[in-house]
């Protein structure tokens, strides 16, 4: 059990399965995904104290949902799913509320949601993931989630419009000056 | 003008599709630590909710068979 040449479905299969306290297949999806978990974790709470922690929780929740997985999705999306929310309401708890609820036209043109200066001016590390830790941590996190939640996760539009609680066109405005800041900020890095 | 090939500003950024970092090393034995510590505290409360079940039961019994009138008289041996 656990084998590495298992798809992820059967190891949930397998898992699911066991007796109390045989880890063995959810184990290696653990190791199978772990890293792509605490990066997400990471650069979506914008803090490498708290990535750890809630890395932990998300793999926890993981395990203890697994007879939820019904593998209408693969396994990556739907532990991505749980990541994704679980992020999400850390940071409404550690940031308010209101953190990314910005819907308004108006409220489109705030310079807080324009964190260019900042980001170049924070670009300094040479190494590339250091570079982009600097990039994306230099970016307010109203440009910052719908980024990672598209191009890291590949969430669609209209999910990460529902997760945020914002209207569709503003995700795919913010996205789109998300990508420009960051190949700008990350361009001049270079 | 020139012969570059203009980048698609809608394009995802392949930087954050590859972006990983090393996965914590005690990540793995935090969550096995939680996940055990979860498991035990759910069968204590599981084992604790049965033995309060039982005992309410059991009391319940003990009242129901001292109530007047329902205490049922033993079977004589009718053989024969």
């Amino acid at each position: 059990m656990g084998s590495s040449g298992e798809t992820d479905e059967i190891l949930v299969a397998q898992a699911c399965q066991a007796p109390p306290g045989d880890l063995r297949a959810f184990n290696e999806l653990m190791h199978r995904h772990q890293s792509r978990v605490q990066t997400n974790c990471r650069y979506l709470s914008g803090n490498e104290e708290d990535a750890l922690d809630l890395a932990q929780e998300v793999l926890v929740k993981a395990y203890f949902n697994l007879d939820r997985f019904e593998g209408r999705s693969t396994f990556g999306t739907w532990i991505g799913r749980i990541k994704v929310n679980h992020c999400l309401n850390h940071l409404r708890r550690t940031k308010g509320k209101d953190f990314i609820d910005v819907d308004e036209p108006a409220l489109e043109s705030e310079p807080a949601l324009h964190s260019t200066a900042r980001a170049d001016a924070r670009v300094h590390t040479r190494d590339t993931r250091g570079r982009i830790s600097e990039v994306l941590d230099g970016m307010s996190d109203s440009l910052r989630l719908p980024l990672l939640m598209r191009d890291m996760d590949g969430l669609s539009y209209q999910e990460i419009a529902d997760e945020l609680g914002v209207g569709l066109s503003a995700v795919k405005m913010r996205i789109k000056r998300a990508r420009e800041e960051f190949r700008i900020a990350y361009g001049q890095g270079e | 003008m020139t012969d570059e090939p203009r980048q698609d500003q809608d394009e995802p950024l392949r930087e954050l599709r590859e972006l990983a970092v090393d996965p914590h090393p005690s990540l793995e034995g935090r969550v096995h630590r939680d996940i055990n510590r979860r498991t035990l505290a759910a069968n204590s409360l599981e084992f604790s909710l049965n033995v309060l079940v039982s005992t309410a039961w059991e009391h319940l019994r003990s009242i129901i068979d001292a109530w007047p009138g329902t205490h049922k008289p033993e079977e004589e041996d009718t053989d024969g």
